[in-house]
């Protein structure tokens, strides 16, 4: 068994809302070991971009959070802010949707990249930009002399993508999240992107946490899936057996709505966060739900193989 | 640079031409100001002959204690310039300063920040300058102060409101992941990319100061005895320059003190009419 490297317990998190606040995240428990790929995948809305900025400290001042995030054991939400400063880059990186986006468009590329050795004291700018450069060869950039000396704007979104991932790998964090990272890309992008997220965990032994709607890329990447849904988690497993036999309805609609399975929608919407269901969370859209399902919620015991939030 | 360019034709490149004539005036002022000496036929307290007619030797001609116009006209650029410059960069300061912090921070310090600077808002400016003006020894510094001190809510405003935008941006969300500090993303990271809004509003309190300066002189409640186009057209106006029908005293500050805030003023106006066509392009 490996050592874990972040674990996340009973998480909750509410956004004060207009009138009544927001429950986005409610009692989310996991464990990631290092060297793990994990993937939470669900619809939009589900929190799943959520835990990945409270893993990260990067919420408004006014959101309330319960629960404890550790990090190599240090308890993230104890921290100062200074001293996540130093956590941040060096120990958790993040990579994050839309790619242009993500990098300062009045710098070159070649300073946003050698900077964070250079805050970190890492090295000296010198070596920094030498790293910078065998980093950017190794990316399959064929003239890192010019990509440094480029704006982002010059560059497409798959060049952009490449130089957010060099810009974590330059830090080596142990812990790398990937926020969405196939929005706005090419599909003959995806290959390439896939490799650097396994790259990722198996050069540095880095965890990753994959946050995704694609299930394709969960199950070609990740060794573990979590499935969430209305700020919860309704199934959690390796992905090989989550995605081939799920253990909960909503696990099974999303297998379904694949185009590959038959391209079946779930019925129905997913609750706003301010109105949710009594009982089970997806009893309004379940085929299978039972009068109980309306007024009893499954727990989930994470300690499980292989848990799932469903009766049936 | 070069392979950019050539790979990126549309690399937005900034047309000097129309700064040019700006530029060029008030280069001119700076340089009277830096040197009159170099610039001026006599010393400023040099006397002659009262209210001279133009010739020769007195080209504006001479005001009522005999001190040579042109020269008085040459000596107080300095003045002029240097309240408007510094009391404008001082605005500008501040103001970019308490933007950028209540911004980034937002929450209570917003709001103390934001309250206070409402508060420099509903100060009237040219009449707590006159009380200042009254109680305090006059000079140049203390306008500078004054001035500076009671125009900076502006520039306080609307930076904050684009650091509220630009702060919620990616790339300082992926800024503040890769670990940099909270310093250095507000100064390297969000200031630059709203650099181009700080260039015109500092011209623009620049020609502010200037023309309060002139106002407060022309109203003698500077230094009377502090040289600035302002004072000129004061004394020209309480020594009976304009009775006299003495336009060569009070016509040359008056078109100084427009000339330099058409100046500086246009500077602000070229930069953003050019930044909207880079947008539009």
């Amino acid at each position: 068994m490996k050592t874990t490297l972040l674990r996340v317990d009973d998480l909750c998190v509410t956004f004060p809302g207009a009138g009544e606040p927001v429950p986005a995240v409610r009692n989310v428990s996991f464990a990631l070991a290092e060297g793990e790929r994990i993937a939470l995948v669900g619809e939009s809305g589900c929190g799943k971009s959520v835990i990945a900025q409270a893993v990260m400290r990067l919420l408004p001042p006014e959101t309330a959070i319960s629960g404890s995030v550790r990090l190599n054991g240090i308890d993230i939400f104890a921290q100062s802010e200074t001293a996540m400063e130093k956590i941040r880059g060096v120990q958790m990186g993040m990579v994050f949707q839309s790619p242009e986006r993500a990098l300062n468009p009045v710098y070159r590329i070649g300073k946003q990249l050698t900077d964070p050795l250079v805050i970190h004291g890492i090295c000296d700018r010198t070596e920094a930009k030498k790293r910078v450069r065998d980093v950017l060869g190794s990316l399959g950039f064929t003239d890192p002399e010019w990509m440094m000396k480029a704006y982002p704007w010059m560059c497409s979104g798959g060049m952009c993508q490449r130089v957010l991932f060099a810009a974590v790998l330059l830090l080596h964090p142990q812990l790398v999240i990937a926020d969405e990272p196939t929005k706005g890309l090419d599909a003959d992008r995806l290959g390439e992107l896939e490799e650097m997220l396994c790259a990722v965990s198996e050069r540095d032994g880095a965890g990753l946490l994959l946050i995704t709607h694609d299930l394709g890329l969960a199950a070609r990447t990740a060794d573990r899936v979590i499935v969430m849904y209305s700020g919860l988690i309704l199934e959690s497993g390796p992905s090989d057996v989550v995605l081939k036999n799920p253990g909960h309805p909503y696990t099974r609609g999303l297998v379904g709505s694949l185009p590959e399975n038959g391209f079946t929608p779930i019925p129905g919407m997913s609750p706003a966060l301010t109105d949710l269901p009594s009982g089970c969370v997806f009893h309004p859209r379940c085929p299978h739900a039972l009068e109980r399902c309306r007024t009893e919620m499954p727990d989930l015991c994470m300690d499980e193989e292989h848990p799932a939030r469903c009766r049936i | 640079m070069n392979t950019a360019i050539r790979y990126f034709p549309a690399f937005p490149r900034i047309s000097w031409k129309p700064y040019l004539l700006p530029l060029a005036l008030i280069s001119v002022f700076i340089l009277i100001s830096a040197a009159p000496e170099a610039f001026a036929p006599y010393r400023p307290n040099k006397l002659f002959d009262p209210y001279m007619e133009l010739s020769a030797e007195h080209i504006l001609g001479t005001d009522d204690m005999g001190r040579d116009l042109f020269s008085l006209l040459v000596y107080a650029a300095r003045n002029s310039m240097l309240i408007g410059f510094a009391s404008g960069a001082l605005a500008v300061s501040i103001g970019v300063a308490i933007g950028l912090v209540s911004g980034w921070y937002r929450g209570l310090l917003d709001d103390v920040l934001m309250g206070a600077t409402d508060v420099v808002l509903i100060i009237p400016k040219i009449p707590l300058a006159i009380i200042l003006a009254a109680y305090l020894k006059p000079g140049p510094w203390i306008l500078i102060l004054v001035l500076g001190l009671l125009s900076w809510e502006g520039v306080a405003r609307v930076i904050r409101s684009r650091v509220l935008q630009v702060r919620s941006a990616e790339f300082i969300l992926s800024a503040q992941c890769l670990g940099f500090s909270r310093w250095y993303i507000m100064t390297r990271e969000v200031l630059p990319v709203i650099f181009p809004l700080i260039v015109p509003k500092f011209v623009l309190m620049t020609a502010g100061a200037m023309l309060s300066e002139s106002s407060l002189s022309f109203l003698g409640l500077t230094d009377t005895t502090m040289l600035s186009w302002g004072t000129m057209i004061s004394e020209s106006f309480t020594y009976s320059g304009f009775i006299r029908g003495m336009w060569n005293w009070w016509l040359p500050p008056a078109l100084c003190i427009i000339l330099s805030i058409l100046a500086v003023t246009s500077i602000a106006f070229i930069h953003e009419r050019g930044r909207r066509v880079v947008i539009q392009s």
